[in-house]
């Protein structure tokens, strides 16, 4: 690869990845041959869709519960507008790369049946909404992590970290709702770990 | 990885280098500059070169945090300073720890003169801007790490410092008044 290349400056690799991955829904063959050719050598394209898959039920179920609870959310609803979509982004994106890897995306789930998996009818008042969903969000945080290291192409390993990222400022933003913005219940921990699921998806 | 490159393609990933260019201080803002005061010492290749860089950044954050805290200058708002140099310092603490095993040489802490324009921040605003500066670099500096690790248990340690640098971000943001999350996949390329 010639160092001119747009593909050799890993930054820019990545940024192609992305483009790929998000605009492309559900995949493309272009996706491994243009992004994916460093990692050849050393990947492993099925541990990484499996990988993958585990957090993408998350990405997946996390946009139908914004949507399901945003009548909770009463003033707030506009934040979880705007985590259903940024939740959805994921989903298109990593559903797109797993197709590319080879890989069978696991699909989604009906509403009905993640409000029954996720207990979203017990849902009654806003603040109960806004727990559930830091709840929900710390979980998804654990899937996202636990993907990183395990996931070998090191372009979708970044994206697995960018995601967990944003789960995290989800909370941040959701538990400052809660806490009239206080910075030591937005970022209560210098490593955020998430919390390990208690949900099956 | 040296250090220096890594800061060059930070520069680079903000469209404010050319590609090719070298450092200059001429076209580098004030915040960037402060890259080569440890990516200097920055010099193992690999994983610990990679754990070094993000130690000096951290140790930069870790400065300017406390000196905001010393200031005053955040007012009612100093408190978060704090919280956030006390987190800085403890993702500097565990990469510090985890370059020691390595066999790496830990870098030396800037000065506040190694922090180019920190001395031009006059108000409580030039401190939030120039902290969402620095924990924009944080999260791509983190991003990139997490792509060029080779040492899967390095990569655990990483991500959850880079979720947390995310939510300094929200923090800063909505003290800015601007949205906390304006994009799904946090790069550290954001404006603002």
């Amino acid at each position: 690869m010639r160092p001119e290349s747009p593909l050799y400056n890993p930054v820019s690799r990545r940024r192609l990845m992305q483009a790929c991955g998000l605009t492309i829904a559900g995949g493309s063959a272009a996706f491994v041959a243009a992004c994916g050719d460093e990692d050849s050598g050393e990947t492993d394209e099925a541990g990484d869709a499996r990988a993958l898959n585990v957090a993408l039920a998350f990405a997946y179920a996390g946009t139908s519960a914004y949507k399901q609870t945003a009548a909770l959310l009463g003033p707030t609803q506009e934040i979880g507008d705007q985590f259903a979509k940024q939740e959805q982004e994921h989903a298109t994106a990593i559903a797109g790369a797993i197709g590319d890897l080879g890989g069978t995306p696991v699909r989604p789930k009906t509403d009905s049946e993640y409000a029954q998996a996720l207990g979203l009818g017990k849902l009654k008042t806003e603040p109960e909404a806004l727990a559930f969903l830091v709840e929900f969000e710390q979980m998804a945080i654990y899937a996202w992590l636990d993907a990183v290291p395990k996931i070998t192409n090191h372009d979708l390993r970044t994206v697995a970290g960018e995601i967990a990222a944003n789960g995290a400022q989800h909370v941040s933003v959701l538990v400052g709702v809660q806490s009239g913005n206080d910075p030591e219940e937005q970022s209560p921990q210098a490593f955020v770990t998430g919390a390990k699921p208690t949900v099956k998806l | 990885m040296s250090g220096a490159p890594q800061i060059r393609r930070e520069a680079l990933r903000r469209g404010l280098l050319t590609g090719g260019a070298a450092i200059s201080a001429a076209i580098v803002p004030a915040l960037l500059r402060a890259g080569p005061a440890f990516a200097q010492e920055a010099t193992s290749e690999g994983d610990p070169g990679i754990v070094e860089g993000a130690i000096g950044l951290e140790q930069t954050a870790v400065l300017v945090y406390g000196i905001a805290v010393g200031s005053k200058l955040l007012g009612p708002a100093t408190p978060v300073a704090e919280l956030f140099r006390k987190q800085e310092q403890a993702h500097a603490d565990v990469l510090i720890a985890t370059l020691k095993d390595l066999g790496g040489s830990v870098p030396a802490p800037p000065r506040p003169a190694d922090v180019a324009g920190l001395s031009e921040v006059k108000t409580d605003k030039d401190f939030l801007d120039f902290a969402l500066e620095l924990e924009n670099l944080a999260v791509a500096t983190y991003a990139d790490a997490l792509m060029n690790l080779q040492d899967p248990a390095l990569m655990k340690q990483m991500a959850p410092i880079m979720a947390n640098e995310g939510q300094h971000l929200v923090v800063l943001r909505q003290a800015l008044g601007s949205n906390p999350v304006p994009t799904a996949f946090p790069t550290g390329n954001e404006k603002g």
